[in-house]
């Protein structure tokens, strides 16, 4: 039972719960709220920063279709999300899996492998910037199998597949940790009951772990699709987004086209659409919580 | 048990595969910031270079890296005191109280969680601008200050305590905000660590933000000081990688002694 409908101390207390909500709640207003509206209303305008903003009504978002730049952008981080997500959870899961078959060292290797996801991420981004260098060890690595170096980061063909790489490097024991918990939540007793019905490997994992493990799975799925989407320093620092925009993601198109080219309706109708994605993928996010606390 | 024999050596096979690939670039950060800038791509990882700690010493006369160091610290203190103060707040209110506007309240909470800062960064950047804040500590800190998902985490921690500690102590005659400062919160002070661990993390890593709101070399915090010095010296590798080991030891220190906490931050952002 909660305390504003105690008989003892009643409306005066509820009161105190308001005002206890209420920094937070400003601070939410100012800071992301109000942004969130503003950025719709400078959306529907032109603006430069310099003069006063004209009115131009769905200009913005009327041209994006035929926008080469938001287009080819929308591919680059559609790409990026999805070459990055799909084998990063691969990747996490097992090494999650891995490390529920280990007792006595798991605390020891859970910390040592969780490294790259608290390294800083500009280091991270500076680090394999040099490893991708024409002359870097990733051209050894590349070196077993194909005949020639590759040009990693002057190529609109390999620059996007350097990033999605450094990725995987970066993300994927995050998800490790999440599934990691997943894992461990799953009760002792469902796999009991799978060794007394003579269940083999594969029908454990087919008929036990996956069910049990299907809302942190989605979770982790939509988490991994948000922060993709949200991607900026590793692009900004590593390309620029080049070459010939090959890694422009559109974090970074919004950037330059607000901070470099002043054009802030049509940024803005980017960041729109970017919050757009975000937020439908949230909802979905939202849905399954509400599924779990039922 | 040959199966099980077999699941083991293929579970040890993974963990000492993703260690092997964990750390080599960690190791190939290290050597190269100890080599000469012609050593980096002709010597192997594990041979000793001969710079010494030359590249240190020259990155640091060319670039104030302890002064945005300091910076960095500096913003994310504020982001945690923040954070914690408004979550604390917030939290409580959510997981104790009963009042008409507090499913209002929440609604606005979980929207502001689907907002991304790379989403408002330029109507932050106009307001920001508007109180005269472009170029400030204040602006640098304050508008990704507070880590809304703090309210979650404080609320989860005080849901599960029982309310007869609060009443106990209204009886008493203490007030609601000592209620809050010295009787419910000692009583989460792990989830009070967590809360800062995660937040000083997030705020140290922060990147868009600085950039876009600061332009001044004294205001840069770490991350812009990194990366500008990078974009500026970009043939000196030994010195780029020197930067990069020097911004990956308070990280790293800080990781190594709170690691507990990281994993649970990480799992409670996670798994609300």
């Amino acid at each position: 039972m909660r305390i504003g409908n105690s008989k003892l101390f009643g409306d005066r207390i509820a009161l105190w719960g308001i005002l206890f909500a209420l920094p937070g709640l400003g601070y939410i207003l100012l800071f992301q709220l109000y942004p969130i509206l503003f950025s719709v209303y400078i959306s529907l305008h032109d603006y430069d920063l310099l003069s006063e903003p004209v009115f131009v009504g769905f200009k913005h978002f009327a041209a994006l279709p035929r926008d080469h730049a938001f287009v080819n952008s929308l591919w680059v981080t559609i790409a990026y999300v999805f070459y990055t997500v799909v084998p990063v959870l691969l990747m996490s899961f097992v090494m999650a899996w891995a490390l529920t078959q280990v007792s006595k060292s798991r605390g020891l290797f859970r910390t040592l492998l969780f490294i790259p996801s608290v390294m800083p991420i500009v280091s991270v981004a500076l680090v394999w910037k040099l490893m991708f260098n024409f002359n870097g060890p990733m051209n050894d690595v590349a070196g077993l199998v194909l005949d020639n170096p590759v040009p990693w980061l002057n190529s609109s063909t390999y620059a996007p597949i350097a990033l999605v790489v450094m990725s995987w490097w970066h993300a994927a024991s995050y998800y490790m940790i999440i599934f990691l918990a997943g894992f461990l939540a799953i009760p002792k007793d469902f796999y009991e009951a799978a060794e007394i019905d003579g269940a083999r490997g594969w029908q454990v994992l087919r008929y036990i772990t996956l069910p049990a493990m299907k809302p942190t799975i989605a979770l982790a799925v939509v988490l991994a699709t948000v922060n993709g989407l949200k991607t900026f320093a590793f692009q900004q620092i590593v390309t620029n987004g080049g070459p010939a925009d090959s890694t422009q993601i559109l974090t970074l198109l919004i950037y330059k086209t607000s901070f470099s080219y002043l054009d802030m309706g049509r940024a803005s109708a980017y960041s729109v659409v970017l919050f757009g994605g975000i937020l439908a993928i949230s909802l979905v996010q939202l849905w399954f919580l509400r599924d779990r606390n039922a | 048990m040959p199966k099980s024999l077999l699941r083991k050596f293929f579970a040890y096979g993974v963990i000492a595969i993703a260690l092997v690939l964990t750390f080599y670039p960690v190791a190939w950060m290290l050597s190269a910031s100890l080599k000469e800038s012609g050593e980096i791509f002709t010597t192997p990882v594990f041979s000793s270079g001969s710079a010494g700690l030359g590249n240190y010493v020259s990155a640091f006369a060319e670039y104030p890296f302890f002064l945005y160091l300091l910076n960095s610290v500096f913003a994310s203190l504020v982001s945690v005191l923040v954070t914690v103060l408004l979550g604390a707040l917030a939290g409580y209110s959510f997981a104790k109280f009963r009042y008409g506007l507090s499913t209002v309240f929440w609604i606005v909470v979980l929207v502001s969680l689907m907002i991304p800062l790379e989403a408002v960064v330029i109507p932050l950047f106009l307001e920001v601008h508007s109180f005269g804040w472009t170029n400030t500590y204040a602006g640098l800190v304050l508008p990704t200050a507070f880590n809304v998902v703090g309210i979650f985490i404080f609320r989860q921690a005080f849901v599960a305590l029982p309310d007869d500690y609060i009443d106990a102590a209204r009886v008493d005659g203490a007030g609601e905000l000592r209620i809050l400062f010295s009787v419910i919160l000692p009583m989460v002070l792990p989830t009070v660590v967590v809360v800062s661990v995660l937040t000083f993390n997030l705020n140290w890593n922060s990147y868009l933000w600085p950039l876009v709101v600061t332009s001044d070399d004294g205001l840069r915090t770490l991350p812009l000081g990194m990366a500008a010095f990078q974009a500026g010296y970009n043939t000196q590798y030994g010195e780029v990688m020197a930067v990069s080991v020097f911004g990956t030891l308070p990280t790293a220190v800080f990781f190594l002694a709170l690691q507990r906490y990281f994993v649970e931050g990480t799992i409670s952002t996670g798994v609300k």
